[in-house]
């Protein structure tokens, strides 16, 4: 065998070489390579244009006896007629945007960090709200952190975790850019049959169904301590508390001392009480707003009284917590293509740059 | 106002040569004939002569500057435009049921790990690369949307297919094996249906992928499962839905000259019949250059354009800029060639 075309080296190397590089260059803006066309239009151009310059001086006189009277600083060499036809093709293909390799450069994700937490305990399955959509509490908290994802959609680069709690906590999506993600994590969620992680660790045991407290320890715990200052609790929930021994006193303080704001958002109906049957117990229960304003007073949040209508979250987001400053965070590492323009457009401008010094 | 900001600053010295140019082309010596007698063209001077030489020299250097700054490549922060991936959409199955709990050796010469800790060290070497106890060296798969199904006596999808590799990671890491107890039981059947709906609504990526980490055992809860899919039936649809499975076995061997009917056996029996069955490949969570040719088959998959959920840093206007100077530059060919033609 020809060693010129052994594999991997000599020529046959090179050209799978060649052919896996052209394989991997991409260009951002691939129609403006139709533009090469002008290259022959150009030179059309050109020999017309020098058709009529000779028309021109046959006007004059003889064409060989003018030819004798022509005086040229520069006198034109062949090669340089090259000059222009490799400028424009080196162009157009830098105008195109050529990208291969690797960038340094990482993507970037510019905004605020919310963690959303959902009440899904028993007393939200009452069903005393006004939307006929959203008969429940539960149903309508859903929808309001629906509508805060998709809020926090439209701009992009924030990131939002969701918790949900009853008896226990539980983080059913760390912060994540994926809108989609949390969106889909809020959507399966179902307050009739809430993941068995929130039960009481023991079946039966004396324990309150909602455990604000720890829900919000779980929330701060889920924020991403690289960003403090840039980070924001949402607590959906209608504060009842069967316990009654203010166990969200130590949620909200410790959501304090790492400077989160919890926002508060009341569903439920304060002026009447619904009832639920739990087994052959009938149980009462309303909206308690006492707890949330204090949770939200307590962490320099926002106590937001949606009572019986679906907060409207999504507004409430673009209000009041994206206008604040944002952190940047790239932790994907999602590759980047190298742009190399400046390989094709560099030499461009030294081509032209000869055309012009010396020639048309 | 914000001003822009440069991609390679240093070109700006170039500038000033696009007054060089200018000036080059306005007051340069021309070709010329010699010719006794000018009264011939006493009538023929005035504005397209003047307009020829200024314009072209204008021209000139405002192309000049164009390709300049162009090069300079100049860009506002711009953070809100979504990158583009190219993807394929890989469903991990990971079991966590109670026999994920057994021991099996991971490394030579290191103590042993529970099987779910195979798994999940297996799943990181796939999704974020690194080197597997035989040497293999994975490359991570950032632009790949994952998702991750994690099995026990009920499916619950853990996390959805997402780009988002570092939460991904922090679900699978965060999965423990189901305690023994009511809630136990392997449906690897209802789980690798799971995961194919889930494969159905992914959006974007067209060639779609499912890994099952599992022992293999499938143990249907009776109590609180009834009709659970066996895994065989499940490959066979996904087999229908042309989604090819490739199963990690995470336990460790049978014991050589098990009967036919040993758990182990069985279980690795049922992972390679699901992987023959739907076109994939079946290996073992610590067979590192086995899983590697899998990795690479993968790869070699058409991907489709999908957006992540991270942002450009810069808009660029280089692209703009290298636009400016096309159109400058073929006004001043086109006029040079037909309105602004000299002789000679």
């Amino acid at each position: 065998m020809n060693p010129l075309l052994a594999d991997s080296s000599g020529l046959a190397g090179f050209a799978a070489d060649a052919r896996e590089f052209l394989a991997a260059v991409r260009f951002a803006r691939p129609d403006v390579l139709w533009l090469l066309w002008l290259v022959p239009v150009l030179g059309l151009l050109d020999r017309w244009a020098a058709r009529r310059r000779r028309a021109a001086i046959s006007r004059i006189g003889r064409p060989a006896g003018v030819a004798g009277q022509l005086t040229d600083p520069f006198p034109r060499r062949r090669w340089l007629g090259l000059a222009y036809p490799v400028g424009w093709v080196l162009l157009v293909l830098g105008a195109a945007g050529p990208r291969w390799g690797k960038s340094d450069e990482t993507g970037v994700a510019v905004g605020r960090d919310v963690v959303v937490v959902l009440d899904v305990s028993r007393s939200m399955q009452a069903d005393d709200m006004a939307d006929p959509s959203a008969k429940t509490r539960w149903e309508a908290a859903r929808a309001a952190a629906l509508d805060l994802v998709d809020g926090m959609a439209r701009r992009g680069g924030h990131r939002v975790a969701v918790v949900a709690f009853a008896a226990r906590p539980l983080v059913l999506c760390p912060l994540t850019t994926d809108t989609d993600h949390a969106r889909a994590v809020v959507a399966d969620l179902d307050g009739l049959v809430p993941p068995p992680e929130v039960r009481p660790p023991v079946a039966g045991a004396s324990v309150s169904g909602t455990r604000i407290g720890a829900a919000l320890s779980a929330a701060v715990a889920a924020h991403d301590a690289r960003f403090p200052g840039y980070q924001d609790i949402v607590l959906i929930s209608d504060g009842d508390d069967p316990g009654g021994d203010r166990e969200w006193v130590k949620g909200a303080g410790e959501a304090r001392a790492a400077g989160i704001p919890v926002h508060a958002v009341g569903v439920g109906n304060p002026d009447a009480d619904a009832f639920l049957k739990f087994g052959e117990e009938l149980v009462s229960t309303r909206l308690q707003e006492g707890p949330l304003r204090q949770v939200a007073d307590e962490t320099r949040g926002q106590y937001l009284a949606a009572r019986r209508d679906v907060p409207r979250l999504g507004e409430f987001f673009r209000d009041r917590i994206e206008p604040l400053p944002g952190r940047e965070v790239s932790d994907e590492s999602l590759p980047l293509p190298r742009e190399r323009y400046v390989w094709f457009l560099a030499p461009a401008l030294a081509f032209f740059a000869v055309g012009w010094v010396r020639g048309r | 106002m914000r001003f822009p900001t440069f991609a390679a600053p240093e070109f700006l010295y170039l500038l000033p040569l696009a007054l060089l140019v200018a000036w080059w082309w306005a007051w340069r010596r021309r070709p010329a004939v010699r010719f006794s007698d000018l009264s011939l063209f006493g009538g023929a001077t005035g504005g397209r002569a003047r307009r020829a030489v200024w314009g072209g020299a204008a021209l000139r250097g405002l192309a000049c500057a164009a390709l300049v700054l162009a090069c300079a490549g100049p860009r506002l922060p711009d953070e809100r435009t979504r990158l583009p991936a190219e993807a394929i959409a890989v469903m991990m199955v990971m079991d966590v049921s109670d026999t994920m709990s057994g021991k099996v050796a991971w490394a030579p010469g290191e103590p042993e790990v529970t099987r779910l800790e195979a798994a999940q060290r297996a799943f990181r070497l796939f999704v974020a690369g690194g080197r597997s106890p035989d040497g293999t060296t994975f490359d991570p798969r950032p632009s790949d949307q994952v998702g991750l199904v994690a099995l026990a006596s009920v499916p619950q999808t853990v996390c959805p297919l997402t780009l988002n590799h570092s939460v991904l990671l922090k679900v699978a890491d965060g999965l423990k094996p189901t305690p023994p107890g009511a809630d136990a039981g392997t449906n690897v059947g209802d789980a690798i249906a799971e995961a194919l709906i889930r494969l159905e609504a992914a959006r974007g990526p067209k060639t779609r992928v499912l890994i099952l980490l599992s022992d293999g055992q499938h143990f249907p809860n009776e109590v609180n499962t009834t009709g659970a899919l066996k895994p065989r039936a499940a490959a066979q649809l996904a087999a229908n839905l042309g989604y090819p499975i490739y199963t990690i076995d995470a336990g460790p061997d049978p014991p050589p000259g098990a009967p036919p009917d040993d758990v182990r056996r069985q279980g690795r029996e049922t992972l390679r019949q699901v992987a023959e069955m739907t076109g994939g490949r079946a290996f073992t969570a610590t067979a590192g250059a086995d899983m590697l040719a899998a990795y690479k088959q993968i790869d070699g998959l058409a991907r489709s354009p999908v957006a992540a959920y991270q942002y450009r840093r810069y808009f660029e206007f280089s692209g703009w800029c290298a636009a400016a100077a096309v159109v400058f530059l073929l006004a001043a060919h086109v006029l040079d060639r037909t309105a602004w033609r000299t002789v000679p």
